[in-house]
């Protein structure tokens, strides 16, 4: 039986999509079979980021309403032989077109023939968002160091907890080292400590995402780009191995003098 | 930013809002956290004195950089104490 994730955050826009591919393809390179499902009915988007858009004929509504097969709905990634499967999320239909009870067994089923079944999750912690979340048993709650995702994490969090999903990982993405050290960015230290859920990994901002995205190619494969080891790392991490985390910026002298002094930063 | 800088900088600034609202934010999740604990006080305070159950207001309250828990417990009779 396969493990069922749920890449989530509360606001959108912090990465949740790049990062469901990533770890796609990080885990199918690491020899998994796994398979991405779309869970944003209505805004997909995990079929472009994958590059896979012109391949999708059915969709996570069609199998849930019996139209076609599950195994029709999956379109395969021919770049990563056979082990990474998409399964696209309805563009012109709402939330409200699939029930929990729906997702969870298509879920269930995936669950018996892959080895990983990551939920890409929508924004927002409605519908859609209880769906995705009723449906997995782990969550990755990823999160960018500013005040409003901070607090949406916080919110998605408790409902999670209060859904049942007890296994929560962070993940800090787009870090600026340079402005953590100068005290403009808030550190993952500083997140964590908000948030005190278990560190998954942190990503540093990299401009490569975004031209990445632009072709609907991995990141992980680009060996220049700075996060693919930050999801390197991720994807061994959740294949259990233990890898250290890095520092991502440091707080100068004075800044930290001035810290020690004023007893800010402590509490 | 150096030491002799007034300026905060914007990360610390930015956790110290966090932790306010989230404060608030956490209180709210749920509506039957101080509901629960108005009854736990009513039970030790009904030790030490006669209180007015339906009188007792609890809040939480934020102001600048400070939460306080701020409880008005209306005292309607002391109680004897008999043993130590």
């Amino acid at each position: 039986m396969g493990r069922s994730i749920v890449v989530t955050s509360g606001k959108g826009g912090v990465g949740k999509t790049t990062l469901t591919a990533n770890l796609g393809y990080g885990l199918s390179l690491e020899g998994k079979k796994v398979v991405l499902v779309d869970t944003d009915i209505g805004l997909r988007n995990l079929d472009v980021i994958l590059g896979l858009e012109n391949r999708v004929v059915y969709d996570v509504v069609n199998v849930a309403e019996g139209t076609c097969e599950l195994q029709q709905a999956l379109v395969k990634d021919k770049r990563l032989g056979s082990s990474l499967f998409l399964l696209p999320a309805a563009q012109t239909r709402r939330k409200e077109d699939i029930s929990n009870d729906q997702l969870k067994q298509i879920v269930t089923a995936l669950k018996g023939a892959f080895d990983y079944v990551i939920l890409d999750c929508p924004a927002g912690i409605e519908h859609g968002f209880n769906n995705a979340v009723n449906s997995a048993d782990e969550a990755v709650v990823v999160v960018t160091p500013e005040v409003s995702s901070v607090r949406d994490a916080d919110r998605v969090i408790g409902l999670l907890e209060s859904a049942g999903v007890n296994d929560i990982s962070l993940v800090v993405n787009r870090i600026k080292p340079e402005m953590v050290s100068s005290g403009e960015m808030m550190s993952v230290e500083d997140v964590l400590d908000i948030l005190a859920v278990r560190l998954l990994g942190v990503i540093p901002e990299d401009r490569q995402v975004i031209v990445s995205t632009n072709k609907g190619e991995p990141i992980i494969l680009n060996e220049k780009s700075l996060a693919t080891s930050a999801i390197k790392a991720i994807v061994n991490r959740l294949e259990g191995r233990e890898v250290p985390i890095p520092t991502f910026g440091k707080r100068g002298f004075w800044a930290r003098l001035s810290d020690a002094i004023t007893g800010r930063r402590k509490q | 930013m150096s030491f002799f800088s007034r300026a905060k900088p914007s990360a610390s600034m930015a956790k110290e809002r966090l932790r306010m609202v989230l404060i608030q934010d956490r209180s709210l999740l749920s509506p039957g956290m101080l509901d629960s604990m108005r009854k736990d006080m009513i039970e030790v305070l009904n030790k030490y004195f006669v209180v007015d159950n339906e009188g007792i207001e609890i809040d939480i309250d934020s102001k600048d950089t400070s939460t306080m828990l701020v409880a008005n417990i209306p005292i309607i009779q002391t109680k004897r104490r008999t043993n130590q």
